[in-house]
């Protein structure tokens, strides 16, 4: 019974009358990703208050891929609120960041803390984003969480391994990043006034790479005027 | 001169009625000296039990009574915050014993336009704090404090009334030590006037000066000189409490009675604070000192206890507690924050807020800013992540900088790609912490970007992650 209700609700004609967040032309406001594919899928972006979870391992440059949305969401100078889980953020990165001076860091004890803390952070009104690292989360935690950010003008981006969590969470918009073969896709699992879609090619690149050096070394290492070295 | 004396009876068994409204049955409290019952509730008096009755008896007439034993400090605590709000409507205060607060009318005929006018309010004051009290008045504070005694409850337009209605007082309610009141009563003198009426050089023959001295008082003669009370500068308040309590989140109910009166303190002189001390008297141990932070100066009642709750949830006792002290010596002046109507719904008053809940939950030490720390050695990065304050903005970029850093650097033991390096971070040797490593952007199987290092010994070890 449950899973039909599940299919029916996320049909994008399905109105909600909890859904009010809309901008003037009566669209809901979304914040896109910067990325054509995926804000397509997603109906043009993040919703701008709400719950969005993503599924990824440590290191798979969430972050870099949510960039976009954040400097959006930073521009209301509201506080935005860090939950690290068991890694510590690193300052030297955050002041390279345009929202370094509205970013609060909280430092828990456990997830359960984290997630009050989280909370609390919702209902003061006073921040207009939070980012919580969680190893795994519950379909009723993120519910709750769901609930309070679209209250209070809010968005949660939620962030976790996903292997202790099947099946969509009852957030916004639910997303893993997978990685095959040198290309990076991100699978829909949930999405608000779209339907879910697997396999969605996105361009990450790296932070940094040797291409130019590497480049530049087979280019002039052909010639043997200008070989310097041998590239293997 | 005309005093109004106010003479509360039961001043720690009104405080516990007042913490526990629930205890309909018979309460007693027991002076430890010699174990007899010095107040009692109605209920006790109901079932028989008399002021003076030993334990044996009171367990005889009614097992279920509940005793609590005296304790002169609390009700000298409660006296004071009952003087304290009495000050606010009159000047000359005396406190006099741990039982009862003088006040000197003279002035306030004037000033109130009426004695009435300031006994209603003065009857209304008390009435809130829930205090049983009696009083009387009189050209000295003994004659006002016999009557008050003796359950006169009345304010003489003229002093010089009073000592009509002193003439038929008894012994019991004069401040005549108990061995003196025996050997009067064994001669036949059980009132006032009796003993007023016999010469004074007769009654020094066989009694010490001090009887001679309270008679001059009594007789309104000479009155002995007192201190008038003045409230303290800062807010401090001792609370006794009537069980020992085992486990800190029960404290609440009992902070709330003294959080109540520091605010109400700090609102009457336009005063904020956002530091609480409160220090717990534990049974078997040391006493117990924590204090409370909020993020911003305030006086407001319910936020105060929102954030006392946080903090409670996570204080362990190392044994019961008997007793509490609240202290609030950091009062700053009230300066609310001004909001422009049309302005979007932030105020820094909630950022402020938020901050006090989280530091009361949390520990003073979970929240923190960001601020550029000048050092190459990933592991001093850590460690010197600064405490919370206005964050200045950074200068200029500190090249390729992973997301997240490990406290510890773990050794490498998956299978990745080298994508970009090295960059040789080669220092520290002035400070005994040398470093010379080789770091790396890695690429793992499952595309996680790792921030690992070759050290000196060519050892790899993975130091950070980029989010």
């Amino acid at each position: 019974m449950s899973a039909s209700i599940s299919s029916l609700i996320k049909h994008p004609l399905v109105f909600r009358g909890r859904d009010h967040r809309h901008s003037a032309d009566g669209s809901e406001l979304r914040l896109p990703f910067g990325q054509t594919n995926l804000d397509k899928a997603c109906a043009g972006g993040v919703p701008a208050s709400g719950v969005l979870s993503i599924r990824a391992l440590a290191g798979q440059g969430e972050l870099q891929l949510l960039n976009n949305v954040l400097l959006q969401k930073a521009g209301t100078q509201k506080r935005i609120i860090w939950l690290p889980n068991r890694l510590q953020l690193n300052p030297n990165w955050m002041c390279q960041t345009p929202y370094q001076q509205q970013s609060w860091v909280v430092n828990t004890p456990n997830e359960a803390d984290a997630l009050w803390a989280c909370e609390q952070a919702i209902r003061s009104q006073a921040c207009c984003c939070i980012v919580i690292y969680l190893a795994q989360v519950e379909p009723k935690a993120a519910r709750r969480l769901q609930v309070l950010a679209r209250q209070y003008d809010c968005l949660v981006v939620l962030v976790h391994p996903g292997n202790r969590s099947p099946g969509a969470l009852p957030v916004n918009i639910d997303m893993a990043l997978s990685f095959d073969m040198r290309q990076w896709f991100v699978d829909l699992h949930r999405v608000t006034g779209a339907w879910p879609q697997q396999h969605i090619a996105i361009e990450h690149p790296l932070p940094a790479s040797n291409d130019a050096i590497v480049n530049a070394f087979r280019q002039f290492s052909s010639n043997d005027v200008t070989a310097i070295h041998e590239v293997s | 001169m005309h005093w109004l004396y106010l003479h509360f009876p039961r001043l720690q068994l009104d405080l516990f009625e007042q913490l526990h409204p629930e205890q309909t049955g018979p309460t007693v409290v027991i002076d430890g000296t010699d174990n007899t019952v010095c107040q009692l509730s109605a209920a006790a008096l109901t079932a028989g039990i008399k002021p003076g009755m030993g334990l044996a008896e009171i367990t005889a007439i009614h097992a279920q009574t509940c005793i609590i034993e005296y304790a002169a400090n609390s009700e000298n605590c409660q006296l004071e915050q009952l003087a304290t709000t009495l000050y606010a409507i009159a000047s000359d205060i005396v406190c006099v014993a741990s039982n009862g607060i003088a006040i000197n009318l003279s002035p306030l005929e004037l000033y109130y336009q009426g004695l009435d006018n300031f006994m209603a309010l003065c009857k209304r004051s008390l009435t809130v704090r829930q205090v049983h009290f009696h009083y009387g008045s009189g050209a000295t504070i003994e004659i006002a404090r016999v009557l008050a005694r003796s359950h006169f409850d009345r304010v003489e337009s003229e002093p010089s009334l009073a000592l009509n209605h002193l003439k038929n007082c008894s012994l019991q309610a004069t401040e005549l030590p108990s061995k003196e009141k025996e050997q009067l009563n064994r001669i036949g003198i059980r009132t006032l006037g009796q003993l007023i009426a016999l010469p004074l050089d007769e009654i020094g023959k066989r009694f010490n000066n001090q009887i001679i001295t309270y008679l001059l008082a009594i007789k309104g003669v000479k009155q002995p000189p007192y201190s008038l009370f003045h409230p303290r500068k800062v807010f401090s308040q001792y609370l006794e409490l009537p069980y020992a309590v085992e486990s800190a989140p029960r404290l609440s109910r009992y902070i709330a009675i003294v959080l109540a009166n520091n605010c109400a303190y700090l609102q009457k002189r336009n005063l904020a604070t956002d530091t609480l001390q409160f220090e717990l008297q534990q049974r078997e141990h040391d006493n117990l000192m924590f204090k409370v932070n909020a993020g911003t100066p305030h006086h407001h009642l319910s936020e105060w206890q929102m954030l006392i709750d946080l903090k409670l949830e996570q204080l362990k006792l190392d044994s019961p507690v008997t007793s509490l002290t609240l202290t609030c010596d950091q009062l700053v002046e009230f300066d609310p924050e001004n909001l422009s109507l049309l302005q979007s719904s932030y105020s820094r008053h909630a950022e402020n807020m938020l901050l006090g809940k989280l530091l009361a939950r949390l520990g003073s030490d979970s929240v923190k800013t960001v601020e550029q720390v000048n050092e190459h050695r990933q592991d001093y990065v850590v460690q010197q992540a600064c405490a919370l304050h206005k964050a200045p903005a950074c200068s200029e970029a500190n090249g390729l900088q992973p997301v997240w850093l490990m406290v510890q650097p773990q050794p490498l033991t998956e299978q990745t790609q080298i994508v970009y390096g090295p960059e040789r971070v080669h220092t520290g040797w002035w400070d005994d912490h040398p470093v010379k490593r080789d770091y790396f952007l890695a690429l793992t199987g499952k595309g996680q970007r790792l921030w690992v290092y070759r050290d000196d010994q060519q050892h790899w070890y993975v130091h950070g992650y980029f989010g």
